[in-house]
């Protein structure tokens, strides 16, 4: 663990993560105002010492809806990383060991491939309605794919190794097989992805919600106090600022922590990504 | 003796002079040099063999020769005197001027070393394009000299040819002809038989004495194989731990060895005299083969079906306490024989036998009840063990799965741990702390723990040292006598076949072609095949024994 530490990617992106996560987390302690209060006679208001990022066209405290908005973006994600990575493991390692289905599985893999998320998610919502649960599904789905051909890949050549071959020989059932010798193989590839995953999905989850197809405008969430601020970005830039700037930070964190694992983790991944 | 019938090498200044080379380990290693004081020479028209096992630093002298160490790898003292030229004071630009030019070097591994895009033409080529101006003709002529210097048939076709449509020997000898293309004046021979054929070792190892024999070449070869030294060598050095500690002519080295190591060493070579051993009384049968058979079946890019008979016909059966050595070159599908018999593989035909259930046809249940019978150790150590999971859970993983209590299951494996030679407290530790010849030993002690009838060991001395070969040889003998085990042995190595099995069964091409008693094969073996194979084996007409015999004298 503390090797893992010595990379400076590691150590910079932590860093930026938890700087951007613990007012996130404890949102309704660091920020004692009512994201969603409207306060007509406090209306686009600079940054003060009492609106630290100011407040917008109904005069809500952009702080805390950036902080609470946080929130909805880490929850994203984390679920659709935590999500897409346990499916595709199962899916992944069944495909990769049991040879029967694997063509057939890997087949609908490539189905998926074909489905651009931010399409997808606002298909779904225009026919479900905007909820989380639709936005994580519709954000899960096609990332499901590259870590079933992630996870398939590390099955198909630990399951050659005579360590594996011993265990069939010592009659150690499937399931059992999977679970103690060849799965143990990709958690340091599999910490790796999920960092891109969240990250991506913070991202998208932004997208959605800039484009009006995300979760409903009453909670705050990154992206639509983006798209909020669009229009009044000439005379109230602060409010397009702030969320934008997380944003840009907290992909950056994740995107560099991910570098940083992946090169203390796994070194084979290097080239391919 | 064919050592005294050997071309006196040619007197002189030597081509290659290495004096006191030390050469540094990083931080953490195991020792703090990886050579130390090393000092040897060769002259022209001389092949001196370098003679270790792994770890004792022969490969990267000669590395540091050629400046291809790694940047952790820093010589700290001596010279390396190449016709008179310091290497290691050499600019890299003057290196890479010799290197292909002056001297040369071949690798082990003939597959990985040759660039699977290029043709074996444009591959000796690309030296000539380096080092001279030749035009294109003199060196389209120059390619085809070389490669009929390796006798190489077709050489016009040979040049045409992908590495992968060359067999391993013919691989290797092109290596050998573009390392020879510019008539380098030392050539450095990396293992260069270790991944080949006896058979094809055989045709190597003569190329290489033709070379000596007609350029001025010093060959620098090293190998771990006493009897490649007693088929090849001028002179010997023989390194241990980074040191050298014996070095003369290979006749004085190899029959009156001074030093205890060189001594040991020699000694631990099995020689292909079979050992005698008492008749036992005759055991059941333990496994009984009968008409074996197995198809890989292959598409090819163009559809057309591709079909390789591993496995023709085959049949033998295998007696309590007693070891059938199946023998046989790489394809000729004695491994497909040992994987079948595990039902790793399913076969396409055929009856295995283990007492009385017949595994080929065995349902699931079946054969998970009757995997507790059969149990197998692999070829690679490094790979045999999982690397996460402690010795401990690595044994008693087989007992558990048939509902061996986990305290039963652990004192069963400290037993066999101290039986195997090993301390019982290690069973916690992982495999990565013990070395190749421990980790095979917890292998034997994983597949003893589920007390199985039948032990398959599918080249489980080959990728070992030859002192710790012989360790482990020997406790598979003791273990067979001990519980009674029938052992069906897998090697290349007929000095090893000889050594531990009763009875021998020779494949060739998916075929047993000769099946006896290991004297009787031996002495007089009655299949071409056969007869081809044991005048393959390097360094057949000296023995071990008789060298000793005038050493302790």
């Amino acid at each position: 663990m503390k090797k893992i530490l010595d990379n400076p990617s590691v150590a910079l992106g932590l860093v930026i993560v938890v700087i951007m996560a613990v007012p996130a987390l404890f949102a309704p302690l660091v920020s004692s105002i009512d994201p969603t209060a409207m306060a007509p006679m406090e209306r686009i208001k600079p940054p003060s010492a009492s609106h630290w990022f100011g407040t917008d066209l109904f005069g809500r405290d952009v702080y805390s809806r950036v902080v609470h908005g946080g929130r909805t973006s880490l929850l994203v994600g984390l679920t659709v990383a935590a999500i897409s990575i346990v499916i595709g493991m199962v899916i992944g390692a069944a495909s990769g060991y049991i040879r029967v289905i694997d063509a057939v599985v890997m087949r609908i893999m490539d189905g998926l491939m074909a489905i651009p998320s931010l399409l997808l998610a606002i298909a779904m919502v225009s026919v479900g309605g905007a909820s989380l649960t639709s936005v994580v599904v519709a954000i899960t789905l096609p990332e499901i794919p590259r870590v079933v051909r992630l996870v398939r890949g590390i099955v198909l050549t630990i399951r050659e190794e005579a360590y594996v071959e011993a265990a069939v020989t010592a009659g150690t059932s499937t399931v059992a097989i999977l679970w103690r010798h060849i799965l143990p193989n990709t958690i340091a590839a599999l910490i790796v992805l999920a960092s891109y995953i969240g990250a991506s999905a913070v991202l998208t989850e932004a997208s959605l919600g800039f484009l009006g197809a995300g979760i409903s405008p009453e909670i705050p969430s990154w992206g639509n106090i983006i798209a909020e601020a669009r229009v009044s970005f000439q005379i109230a830039p602060w409010i397009l600022f702030f969320p934008s700037a997380c944003l840009v930070l907290i992909v950056l964190g994740v995107n560099v922590l991910g570098d940083g694992l992946r090169d203390t983790l796994d070194p084979r991944l290097a080239k391919k990504m | 003796m064919n050592l005294s019938e050997k071309t006196r090498p040619a007197s002189g200044a030597p081509v290659l002079d290495i004096r006191n080379l030390t050469v540094r380990l990083p931080k953490g290693a195991d020792r703090e040099h990886a050579v130390e004081g090393v000092s040897l020479s060769i002259a022209a028209r001389e092949i001196l063999c370098l003679v270790g096992e792994s770890g004792s630093g022969k490969s990267i002298t000669s590395f540091a020769v050629m400046g291809l160490l790694s940047k952790e790898l820093v010589p700290v003292g001596g010279e390396i005197l190449f016709q008179r030229e310091d290497l290691l004071r050499a600019s890299p630009e003057r290196l890479r001027q010799l290197r292909g030019s002056r001297m040369s070097m071949i690798f082990q591994e003939p597959m990985t070393a040759l660039n699977p895009v290029m043709t074996a033409g444009r591959q000796i080529e690309e030296v000539l394009t380096t080092h001279t101006d030749m035009s294109r003709d003199q060196r389209t002529r120059r390619v085809l000299e070389v490669i009929r210097a390796v006798s190489l048939p077709d050489p016009e076709l040979i040049r045409r040819l992908y590495p992968h449509q060359l067999s391993g020997g013919q691989r290797q000898r092109v290596m050998i002809a573009a390392a020879l293309a510019l008539e380098p004046k030392l050539l450095i021979a990396d293992e260069p038989t270790t991944a080949l054929d006896v058979t094809t070792q055989a045709q190597i190892l003569r190329i290489l004495k033709e070379i000596q024999g007609s350029h001025d070449t010093a060959i620098l070869f090293i190998t771990h194989d006493i009897g490649v030294v007693a088929e090849i060598a001028d002179r010997v050095v023989v390194m241990q731990s980074g040191r050298v500690v014996e070095q003369g002519d290979a006749g004085r080295v190899l029959d009156a060895p001074e030093h205890p190591y060189t001594k040991m060493l020699i000694s631990s070579v099995p020689s292909l005299t079979p050992g005698t051993r008492a008749e036992a009384p005759v055991k059941p049968v333990a496994l009984s083969v009968e008409g074996l058979s197995k198809i890989y079946r292959g598409t090819s890019f163009f559809g057309s079906k591709r079909e390789v008979r591993a496995i023709d016909d085959v049949g033998f059966t295998v007696r309590g306490g007693r070891v059938l050595g199946v023998v046989g070159e790489s394809g000729s599908g004695k491994t497909s024989v040992a994987r079948c018999v595990m039902r790793l593989i399913d076969c396409d035909g055929g009856r295995i036998r283990l007492d009385g259930v017949d595994l080929a046809a065995a349902s699931k249940r079946r054969l998970h009840d009757a995997r507790k019978d059969v149990q197998m150790v692999f070829q690679d150590p490094y790979r045999s063990l999982n690397p996460r999971r402690t010795v401990g859970q690595s044994i008693i993983e087989g007992p558990m799965n048939f509902g061996v209590p986990k305290r039963e299951a652990w004192e069963r494996a400290r037993r066999l741990m101290t039986l195997v030679s090993l301390d019982p407290d290690a069973l916690s530790r992982y495999p990565h702390q013990f070395s190749g010849g421990q980790r095979q030993r917890i292998c034997i002690a994983r597949a003893l723990a589920m007390e199985p009838r039948l032990l398959v060991a599918d080249e489980i001395v080959s990728a070992l040292d030859v002192t710790v070969q012989a360790q482990v040889l020997e406790l598979l003998n003791g273990i067979r006598e001990k519980f009674d085990l029938a052992i069906l042995f897998i090697t290349h190595d007929l000095r090893v076949a000889a050594k531990v099995c009763d009875e021998v069964a020779v494949m060739h091409r998916g075929r047993i072609v000769e099946m006896g008693s290991t004297s009787e094969i031996f002495a007089s073996p009655k299949h071409e095949y056969t007869r081809s194979l044991l005048a393959a084996v390097p360094g057949r007409t000296w023995s071990a024994e008789a060298g000793l015999g005038a050493g302790g004298a």
